[in-house]
């Protein structure tokens, strides 16, 4: 069940300090805060739901035992998560020999089959600002030129890196970094209110 | 010394938050970030992006993913049961500090918190390394038991390349009943910056991708989690090629190694 009480009472940051210091309650938070965005992003990328959450397993463990590491002067305790986890996710593909089918998804295809919508927290409040921010993330996406929103999907969704990316598109290193770069500050700009609260 | 200009990796944080940077781009970046704030303030804000896009699909893990990281974690405090003390033991020492400054001089306290600075720095880079040795012996324990419990399903090929004497080779254990397998590489050069090895299982004359790995400087590597065939029959020979470090579809390289796979 989302640990929506503690959300007002320890952030991310309080929650992975405690969790260095051998605080197993404030672990247990952080999963059930973080455990189905971690799975979102390894099931995209894996497609298998047993391969992934054997990754958000692993990368939860990872960032028990590195918790004394993170520097939240660097970034925000769930970005380092789902960069743990995609970054397993994509060792497992590789070690799998399945990178060579990794293929594109867009956020519409999401909302249809196998990926419900987020479970509800059986928070009115937090359920309405979820809804909010799915219809800006939706939104935001829309508004994007479809070259910018076919990069930022193969790059996120599909794990491409923009070398991969312009090898895929036969179109030149330089114009897929310059529309990776444009996207991403159109994104930004777009979703900086609910990106604010989640960088706690 | 970073090959990139300033603007370069101000210009690569939106990829670096993507995760779509290349090795040494992220290598870069990683490298610059303790000397550039405005750097990681910008990655920072692009990886609220990426945060807020997967939060869109949350799709809860199974119950036994959360019971199993919680045993997970409750066996690493087994472990390392000091973990928690050494943190309590953090937070009273500054207090007795205090009292013995009243007492004697802030100078002689200031000495002391350096030193009991230094001993916790000590014990927990003891607590990591107990930690470490650990997890290597509950792999090892794993590993030998893979082998152990093959019995007459435990296949062995010996890889070797052209220099069978002090050229490199490969031992790979391969447990056909429970679809798993470990491979042991010695003198083994690791492969160069962006390249890796990759194992190669053939049937019928077509070579399939199982395993990327790459080995130590010294020269060794042990490696599992194969991306094994359903079905062993028809598995003739185990080829392995230098390829980019991401693996390959198909070999872009000679075999430098093999060994042909013996039938049970």
């Amino acid at each position: 069940m989302p640990d929506v009480a503690l959300r007002p009472a320890r952030n991310d940051s309080e929650l992975v300090s405690a969790m260095a210091a051998g605080d197993e309650r404030a672990a247990a938070a952080f999963y059930d805060r973080h455990a189905s965005t971690a799975m979102a992003i390894a099931f995209r990328l894996l497609r298998e739901r047993v391969d992934a959450e054997a990754v958000v397993l692993e990368a939860f463990m990872q960032t028990w035992r590195d918790a004394a590491r993170f520097d939240a002067s660097r970034g925000s305790a769930v970005g380092w998560l789902l960069t743990i986890t995609r970054t397993r996710a994509l060792d497992h593909l590789r070690a799998s020999g399945r990178e060579s089918r990794r293929t594109a998804t867009s956020l519409d295809d999401v909302a249809s089959d196998q990926l419900a919508a987020p479970e509800r927290s059986g928070h009115p409040g937090y359920d309405t600002e979820q809804a909010e921010q799915r219809r800006a993330v939706a939104s935001a996406m829309r508004t994007l030129p479809d070259k910018q929103r076919v990069v930022i999907e193969l790059a996120y969704f599909a794990g491409l890196s923009q070398s991969e990316i312009a090898e895929r598109l036969a179109e030149p290193l330089g114009t897929i970094k310059t529309r990776v770069r444009l996207a991403m500050m159109r994104l930004r700009d777009a979703l900086r209110p609910f990106a604010a609260e989640s960088g706690s | 010394m970073s090959d990139f200009s300033r603007d370069e990796l101000l210009d690569l944080a939106a990829a670096y938050a993507l995760g779509a940077t290349s090795p040494s781009e992220t290598a870069a970046i990683e490298a610059s970030l303790p000397t550039m704030p405005d750097l990681a303030a910008e990655i920072s804000a692009y990886t609220d992006v990426t945060v807020t896009l997967a939060q869109q699909q949350a799709m809860a893990p199974s119950p036994d993913v959360r019971a199993a990281f919680l045993d997970g974690v409750g066996a690493s405090k087994r472990r390392s049961p000091t973990r928690t003390p050494a943190i309590a033991a953090r937070s009273r020492w500054p207090l007795a500090l205090v009292s013995v400054g009243l007492a004697a001089s802030l100078v002689v306290a200031v000495r002391y918190a350096s030193q009991v600075s230094r001993l916790e720095g000590d014990v927990a880079a003891r607590e990591r390394a107990l930690a470490g040795a650990s997890a290597e012996a509950e792999k090892r324990h794993h590993q030998l038991n893979l082998i152990l419990e093959g019995e007459k399903d435990l296949v062995v090929v010996h890889l070797k390349a052209a220099d069978t004497t002090a050229g490199p080779g490969v031992q790979l254990f391969w447990n056909q009943k429970q679809r798993l397998a470990i491979g042991h590489a010695f003198r083994l050069k690791p492969a160069p910056t962006g390249r890796a090895y990759q194992v190669w299982f053939v049937v019928s004359g077509k070579p399939f991708g199982v395993k990327v790995f790459n080995s130590d400087p010294d020269g060794h590597a042990l490696f599992e989690d194969f991306a094994l065939p359903a079905v062993p029959d028809g598995v003739t020979e185990v080829l392995v090629t230098e390829e980019p470090s991401t693996g390959s579809p198909q070999p872009t390289s000679a075999p430098f190694m093999g060994g042909r796979v013996s039938a049970n």
